[in-house]
This record gives structure tokens, sequence and C-alpha cells, in this order.
């Protein structure tokens, strides 16, 4: 596990360019365009804008990141690789979400940075931080493997993932709060594991850590389980012995 | 030639991708024993692949079994993945590694120690001469460079089983010969059974010691290449090259094949070679060569 972890860990060799594009300048461009009216609507839009570009980070530097690994492994037969070794595939899977949450932290950390200075915000930041980033990302790890193993090539698993991480920021008051969409969107939200995620940031961000804390993170985890079922079926036997 | 002890036991093995006009492989059974050095051929899209990849127990079979040292490969994916090493044909999948990584990591997970991990990953870049490459990032390696790196990859636990999926290819000539060299030492010196893929018949006849061919997703034959030979065996190629500014005239008995700028190749019947010697002025060709059939043109023969 620890040896696969460091495998994929490796990937930020080519993956840090793209995480200071997408997993950095395009969070911060969006708080610092979006902060300029969130600031006429009012701290709770602030608040907002801050935990949405916080969410579109990490989508970007998980789900996205890890669609596009899957995909290249997919494509480049190193399912194949693994299956002819004796590792699991769920080792596989483990290994990939621990090394993407770590290659996602200095994305975090700049937003935030950024995002405080920037907006002018006053953190009071919970203890429960960590478990709450893990069970925002983890979910995030698991859709990006869900789509990477399923996309055709890694062209398509690249557009759809990027499709899928702007859906998931648009839909439901992730980055815009509830009262200043339309009802149909906040309604949308429910179904969208981002609005769990920006909403359990700004609980610990910002509070009050309370009973929908709880809720929020059994709905992740339910997302996460279901993709963690998705994946593994359609890696089991990585090249296809189980299925095909 | 092997020790009599089975290493792989295919029997009626059928393979049919979804949407495909005919099974990718159809009916095939074939036994490898243990020390065996067995070469496939067969053109693109015959079936090779597929039929080794079942063999690694990274496809399940429509019909048919594939038993390794008489168990089913699919049964126990540890007990198949703690024998055979494989080397798959495309692209490397530790691209983000640097070469002596690459082999560290493999044999980590292929279960050896720290101390012996490095040890087996000195030894081999030695072995195949890759020291200029041992810092290199794989997904920045030339083609060659990568395919020797994959073959390292392949070594580097020492299992009793290797399939290699065209080891050779892209490789200069010189490396290849290393190759064939190393295959060579593994399968003599260390007993290695080893099964390989490869369009190169010509090198391949030097050291494999059974073939099974391919065509269209049937096993058309499998022999030793010396018995396949001979079972085409009623011509010999004729090689002429003539001096230039001649018109040498050739018995009729001599089946031309092709004739261009002065270079003949031709077929004559074993029982002519005689009376073909002495009716040629050797004098007038600058070159004049008889060959037996090759591994390649019975190749052409079989899997054509």
């Amino acid at each position: 596990m620890w040896t696969l972890f460091l495998v994929q860990l490796s990937n930020w060799r080519w993956s840090w360019p793209g995480m200071v594009v997408t997993g950095m300048v395009a969070p911060v461009l969006t708080l610092a365009a979006m902060g300029v009216f969130a600031k006429e609507s009012g701290g709770q839009a602030v608040h907002q804008v801050f935990v949405g570009s916080l969410t579109l980070a990490l989508l970007f530097e998980t789900q996205n990141k890890v669609a596009n690994n899957f995909a290249f492994m997919k494509f480049n037969d190193a399912f194949d690789f693994y299956a002819a070794l004796p590792v699991r595939p769920q080792a596989l899977i483990v290994a990939t979400a621990g090394a993407f949450t770590l290659l996602a932290l200095p994305a975090l950390v700049c937003t935030t940075l950024f995002g405080v200075l920037i907006l002018g915000l006053k953190v009071s930041l919970s203890p429960l931080v960590v478990p709450v980033v893990l069970a925002v990302v983890l979910p995030f790890v698991g859709i990006g493997a869900w789509i990477g193993s399923r996309a055709k090539n890694p062209e398509e698993a690249g557009s759809l993932s990027v499709l899928c991480v702007l859906a998931m920021v648009s839909l439901g008051p992730v980055a815009v709060p509830a009262h200043l969409l339309p009802d149909f969107m906040v309604w949308i939200g429910w179904v969208n594991p981002a609005f769990y995620a920006s909403s359990l940031l700004r609980q610990v961000f910002f509070g009050p850590i309370d009973g929908a804390t709880a809720g929020y993170s059994g709905v992740l985890l339910g997302c996460l389980l279901l993709m963690w079922v998705l994946t593994s079926k359609r890696i089991a036997g990585f090249g296809g012995a189980a299925g095909s | 030639m092997g020790d009599g002890h089975v290493v792989y036991e295919i029997r009626e093995v059928t393979k049919r991708f979804p949407g495909a006009e005919r099974p990718a492989n159809d009916d095939i059974s074939l036994t490898i024993e243990q020390g065996e050095f067995f070469g496939m051929l067969g053109s693109n899209g015959a079936g090779k692949t597929t039929l080794i990849k079942q063999m690694v127990g990274l496809l399940r079979s429509d019909s048919g079994s594939i038993r390794l040292f008489g168990k089913d490969v699919l049964a126990d994916p540890v007990f198949t993945s703690m024998r055979v090493s494989y080397m798959p044909q495309t692209a490397f999948a530790l691209n983000s590694l640097k070469a002596s990584e690459a082999l560290y990591v493999t044999a980590h997970l292929r279960g050896l120690g720290r101390r012996e991990a490095r040890r087996r990953r000195d030894e081999l870049i030695e072995r195949l001469d890759i020291g200029g490459m041992r810092d290199k990032v794989v997904r920045r390696m030339s083609g060659g460079e990568r395919r020797l790196l994959q073959l390292a990859v392949a070594l580097v636990a020492d299992l009793p089983v290797l399939i290699l999926d065209e080891p050779t290819n892209e490789l200069d000539p010189a490396r290849r010969r290393m190759v064939w060299d190393l295959l060579r030492e593994l399968n003599h010196e260390q007993g290695q059974t080893i099964v390989l893929i490869t369009h190169n018949a010509l090198e391949a006849e030097q050291v494999i010691e059974r073939v099974g061919i391919l065509r269209e997703g049937r096993l058309v034959a499998v022999g030793r290449p010396a018995e396949l030979k001979s079972g085409l065996a009623k011509t010999l190629s004729v090689h002429l090259t003539l001096r230039d500014g001649t018109t040498a005239e050739l018995p009729d008995y001599l089946e031309v094949q092709s004739r261009h700028r002065g270079k003949v190749v031709a077929q004559v019947s074993r029982t002519d070679v005689a009376r073909l010697t002495s009716d040629l002025d050797l004098d007038e060709f600058l070159e004049f060569r008889l060959q037996s059939k090759t591994l390649e043109e019975v190749y052409f023969e079989y899997g054509n």
C-alpha cells in the first residue's frame, strides 16, 4: 500500500503545472471576481464565495486529476501491469485517494490564504478541519476514479471530468448562497455532493458545527461508498478478468 | 527442451470480444513444459496477445480452461502473479517514475525486501546496460529505452515463468542481440520457462525450441521449428545475384519468385539441387546461395 501510495504521489512530477493553474490560479481568480459582487450581498455571500472557491480547487485537484490518472492507467494498460503483480485493486484505489489528497493540500492552503487576504475574512478554524477535509475530498476522488475507469479514452475522461467539476460548482448553493438562487437550483443542490462539501467547509471555517455537520458528512460518506462499489467493480481484476 | 513437467495446460480456450466478427481465440489447446522456450507467431490481430493475457489471468476465457502448474489461473490470482512475470506489449505503467525507481518499486511490489530489491535493481541495470537512463523519468524515454526498462521490470523478481509480448520491438540490433542472449541465458542456465510473442521470426529462430503459429484466432501449427520446416521442405530457396550486364539463362525447373536489378529469388525442388549446381555456371553470379526454409517462411506459410 505504501509503495503504491509513493508511486501515485510521483504524479506530482507532471501534475504540478496543472495544480498551479486549476488548483490555485482559477479558484483565486474566481473568489476575487465573485468576491467583489458578494461583498454587496453581505457576509454570508462572501463566506459562500470563499468555500465555493475552495470546493472548486479541491474538485480540480482531486476529482479531475484522479479521473485523468485512472483514464491514463486504463489506456496504458497500467491496470494490467498491476493485475499481473500481487496487488489488490482496492489497494490501488486507497493509495490513489491518499496520494491525490496530499497533492491537493497546496491548492487548498493557497486558496485559503488568498481568500482570507482578498476577501478580508475572519476565520475561526474548527479542530474538525482535518476529518471534514477528508470527508470532502474522498468522495471527489471516488467520482474521479469512477469517471476515469468508465471513460472510453483519456480525452473523454478529461472533458467529462471538467464538465462535471463546472456543473458541480454551478448547480446549487456551492459558490452562491441559497437565498440568491432560484428555488430549482437550490433543490438541485440536494443531489450535488459539492453542495454538501461547501456546506461542511463553511461550517469548519466559520461555524457553527451542529447536527447538520454530521448529516452532511453522512451524505458524503454514502457518496464515497457508492463510488467505491462502482469503481471497485469496474477495475476488479484490473484488466477485466472479472468482467470480460 | 522442457523437462516433462507441465507449466501451462491450455484446453479448448475460446475468447470472443463483444461485437467482433470472429473469436479472438478459437478452441486453442496447448501444453507448455517447464524449462521450455516457446514462441508465438502470427500476424497482427491473430489473437496472440489475447491468449497470453488469458494465460496471465488478465482476461477470462469464454470457454475452456488454462491451468498453471495444475491450478486454474483465475482461481487464485496471487498464485499466478507469484509465478508468472509478464511484460505487456503496450506503453509502460510507471510513467511518472525514474527507471531505477520503477525497478525498485516493482521488486518491492513483488515482495522483495528493500535490500534485495536494491540488489536486483542494480544487477539488472548493469546486465541490460541501462545505467545511462537510471535517473531518467519513464515518460521522457525513447521507445527502445522504455522497452528495455519494461523487460528489466519483468525480470526483476526472478519468477519461474516469463511471458513477454514482443520484447525486442523498437530495439536497435545490438540491444536486440543482447536481449536474445539474456533470454537464452535465463532459459538455459536458470531454467526459466519463457513464452514470447515476436514478429522477428528470423532472430527468434536462434533461441526458441517450440513455436505456435496463430491465424485468425486459431492455433494452426505447433511444434519445433525444425519439424515445422521439414513439413515444408520439399523445396529450397535459391538466391542469385548476377554480375553487372550479364543475363544468365536459368533452368526451367527453377521456379522464379522475383527478379529485380540482377537479384533473383527462386525455389528449387530438393531433387533438382544436384543438377542445378552443375547446370549453372557459378562464375556468372556474384552471389549464389541455397537456403532451407527459415522460421519466417514457415510463419508466412502457416500464418497467412
